[in-house]
């Protein structure tokens, strides 16, 4: 640019055209931290993630809460929840916790407690399905797709064979003959939801494979597991964490709805499911033990679908759904 | 195509069989058919415990009940013979039970996948149409919110505030003026971020669409219309003809006289038909499904003839629009029946319109109409938790097909061409994002199907749900099958058929 008359130029180095050299993690990085949803959703789920692990602790170690989700005590006010979150100036008294911030249940337990130990089995059982879904969804589609042929029907059929059973008959005989873990409804999950991500992996992988890099892989010697591995799935990452997020979205709605018709998490374990499922008739006199449950089963599919939605604009951007 | 269809049927059939033997094999193994009688104390317990290893042919190994199930099942298909599904743990024969099952279950998931494409489809394409505008953020929210509900959960807060509230509502149904007010403002709001074009524009769609909603639910009240409800003749034909003058605009376009005139003849005829056909509908003797059906295809031969008669040069797209105009005019008189029935409806089921458990009303006698609005209103609340949820699925997929279609070379063309944004946007692109929409449908219903299970245990309907509950409960393997083999079908049967539809609208799609 010619500089005008008087105008003051800027140094040397500045006006040079400067575009700063991004790889592909970069870009998508940035195109992720720039989407305001999903960048609130992340801080609330890192939220909720952060205040159920600490509260009431997790493997064995202490939480900061000192009530623990499995004791009985004295109902105090009917059980009334304790959090009052107005200020003195609309209702008299400032904002407090007190003893049972959302209060207790007809026993007395304190369900802060046990909302909180429902967050964790239902994150836990979300979080490991979507891991053994993605696990196993990426192997297979990965084979099926990169070896085509007589590898690509078997593998197809079967997963064609396990769409075709209901999610909730395998639930229903896994939860009653092991007892209903939450390593075994996290398996179960996990086996369930593979399918998916089999056949969107397996497309990638079908379209990949003849491309020209990978035809220089191959002329250059390189193994069928290195080409899969150090060639094909880096390109295929995008498909895959997205995917990974929308399942274990799915995950957590599907694990609620099996523990409430109560073919999940088992008692004396609770899930938020669970919760919602025990105390539904008490609607009418205690609707704090049904909302508070469902309240975070929404935050938290709510939040990570959000993600979802987030990583697949910072990973295509090409759909173009978030304005520059 | 055909080798295509025959090589799917085949590898579906295989499918099947393969994963009905495990699904067999799994409810057999989960635990003890037994274990009630095994406690049981009364006499005759040995008796009953014979019975029933008789019954479920407990004596014999698995594959082997599986391969009498089997059997049964394949008298299905061969002509002559009766369905055979076996009998339950209760001695009770499951092909029976499951067609008294499957006609509740399919109304609700047909209604709730009906209603869900209606209007996930129209939201979502006037939210691609305003992208980036308020009213575009707000469903995209909506959407991920709705997507995000566990329907139990939803069912719980449906049965409280929307039928046990509107139940105390309906003893004295009045809209008083200050949630008149919020309502006017909220309706206000949703028309204002619909509307497009300048600023000034959309405030006067905003101040226009709250006055009126303000003074009609005011004048409504006032009149006590909530408690007697009714259209009555004038309200039919003032509906239908502004109905008529919608379905040609968004058909052809006001320009088109003929068509509009087609139009509006049809809805004229079909509202001034009401008062005939009315007295005859609310005639307990008449009134039936066969003569509704019957009346329906009168309507629509008469609506050709007057589409044809009046279309002129443009007769194939007058009939068209006719066809609709006829279909909506008619709604509108059954809406009015329908309304005049509710009163009496109240008063039979003790003032409790919304109901909120179970398929209709236990021991319910009435008229016609009565049990259609007894069958409505069962329908309401549980079709309203499936539809909002898919709803959120199709208002998302149709705004980002629609939103690739809109950006397509041949949008533009039609643009260039001078064509109007209504022709653009309806004739070009709507229908070219509707095709992949078609198939999510087609996929969607097998889902829904089984999906429905939980709600229909929420609702404590006595539907498929039900059968493959109770059956799985009681390790009892028929019940639980005659609901899989149901449920297997039908997603079969829709993924060929949303194969085979795909090939058809998009002719680019070639089945090999």
């Amino acid at each position: 640019m010619i500089p005008r008359g008087g105008t003051t130029a800027a140094p040397e180095s500045d006006r040079e055209l400067t575009v700063k050299a991004r790889t592909q993690r970069e870009l998508v990085t940035r195109r992720f931290l720039r989407h305001r949803g999903a960048m609130v959703a992340f801080a609330v789920l890192f939220g909720i993630l952060v205040l159920a692990t600490t509260s009431i602790g997790v493997a064995g170690l202490a939480g900061w809460w000192g009530q623990d989700y499995r004791a009985a005590g004295q109902v105090v006010d009917a059980g009334r929840p304790t959090l009052d979150l107005l200020p003195s100036f609309v209702d008299g008294d400032g904002p407090a916790v007190g003893a049972h911030p959302l209060g207790q249940d007809d026993i007395g337990r304190d369900y802060f407690a046990l909302t909180m130990r429902g967050t964790q089995r239902s994150l836990t059982i979300a979080l490991l399905a979507g891991l053994i879904s993605t696990v196993v969804g990426v192997l297979l589609g990965a084979l099926s797709g990169f070896f085509a042929g007589r590898t690509d029907i078997v593998v197809m059929r079967f997963t064609d064979l396990v769409l075709s059973l209901p999610a909730l008959v395998l639930a229903a005989v896994f939860g009653r003959t092991t007892g209903g873990g939450a390593a075994v409804i996290a398996l179960m999950l996990g086996l369930i939801y593979w399918t998916s991500m089999a056949r969107l992996v397996r497309g990638e992988f079908l379209a990949l494979r003849e491309k020209e890099f990978v035809e220089a892989a191959r002329a250059m010697g390189a193994s069928p597991w290195r080409i899969i591995v150090r060639h094909i799935l880096p390109n295929t990452v995008g498909t895959i964490i997205v995917n990974a997020t929308l399942t274990i979205a799915a995950a957590i709605i599907l694990e609620t709805a099996l523990s409430y018709v109560g073919l999940g998490v088992q008692s004396p374990d609770t899930s938020l499911g669970k919760l919602i499922s025990e105390y539904k008739d008490a609607f009418q006199v205690r609707p704090w033990l049904f909302w508070w449950p469902g309240l975070f089963i929404v935050a938290i599919a709510l939040t990570v679908n959000f993600i979802g939605d987030g990583l697949r604009d910072a990973f295509d951007p090409k759909q173009n759904r978030v304005r520059d | 195509m055909a080798v295509f269809v025959i090589r799917r049927l085949l590898a579906s059939v295989l499918t099947l069989v393969v994963s009905s033997f495990l699904v067999f094999v799994l409810v057999a193994n989960s635990g003890d058919p037994l274990s009630d009688l095994r406690t049981d104390t009364s006499v005759g317990r040995e008796q009953k415990i014979a019975h029933r290893i008789e019954v479920l042919n407990l004596d014999q190994p698995v594959p082997r009940r599986y391969l009498t199930w089997a059997g049964g099942v394949t008298r299905c298909v061969v002509p002559g013979q009766g369905c055979d599904l076996g009998r339950n743990i209760r001695d009770q024969e499951v092909s029976v039970l499951l067609t008294q099952a499957a006609g509740s279950t399919l109304r609700l998931v047909s209604a709730a996948l009906v209603l869900a494409v209606l209007l996930g489809v129209s939201v979502g394409v006037i939210s691609s149409l305003r992208q980036y505008s308020g009213f575009d953020y707000t469903i995209t929210f909506a959407a991920f919110l709705f997507f995000s509900l566990p329907v139990f959960w939803v069912a719980v807060l449906l049965k409280q505030y929307l039928a046990i509230e509107a139940n105390n509502w309906y003893q004295d149904p009045r809209v008083g003026p200050f949630p008149a007010l919020v309502l006017a403002v909220l309706s206000g709001l949703t028309w204002g971020a619909i509307a497009g074009g300048t600023a000034r524009r959309r405030w006067i769609v905003r101040g226009a669409s709250a006055a009126a909603t303000f003074g009609l639910l005011s004048y409504l009240s006032a009149i006590n219309w909530f408690r007697y409800p009714a259209l009555g003749p004038g309200l039919i034909i003032v509906f239908s003809l502004g109905a008529a003058t919608g379905i040609a605009f968004l058909a052809e376009g006001l320009r088109r006289r003929q068509v509009l005139h087609s139009c509006l003849a049809t809805a004229a005829v079909g509202s001034l038909g009401s008062f005939v056909v009315t007295p005859w509908l609310l005639d307990p003797k008449w009134a039936s499904w066969t003569n509704l059906l019957l009346l329906l295809v009168l309507s629509l031969l008469l609506a050709s003839g007057i589409g044809y008669a009046l279309g002129g040069v443009d007769k194939g797209e007058a009939v068209r629009a006719s066809l609709v105009t006829a279909v909506v005019t008619g709604f509108f008189i059954v809406l009015d029946i329908v309304l005049r029935t509710l009163p009496g409806y109240a008063d039979l089921v003790g003032g409790r319109v919304f109901a909120t458990i179970g398929a209709r009303t236990p021991n319910f006698e009435g008229t016609f109409w009565e049990q259609q609005l007894d069958t409505f209103t069962h329908l309401l609340l549980p079709t309203l938790s499936i539809l909002l949820i898919s709803f959120a699925t199709y208002s998302r997929y149709s705004r980002s097909t629609m939103l690739e279609v809109m950006n397509q070379d041949y949008i533009r063309t039609a643009r260039a061409k001078g064509l109007t944004e209504r022709a653009v946007v309806l004739r070009h692109a709507f229908r070219n994002a509707l095709i992949p929409v078609t198939t999510l449908a087609a996929l969607d219903f097998g889902a829904l199907i089984s999906g429905a299970v939980i709600t229909e245990y929420v609702f404590g309907w006595q539907g498929m749900g039900n059968l493959f509950f109770s059956g799985l409960i009681q390790v009892d393997p028929n019940p639980v099958m005659a609901f899989y083999l149901v449920t297997a079908l039908s997603v079969a049967a829709f993924n060929l058929l949303a194969d085979i539809a795909y090939a058809y609208l998009d002719p680019r799609i070639r089945l090999s």
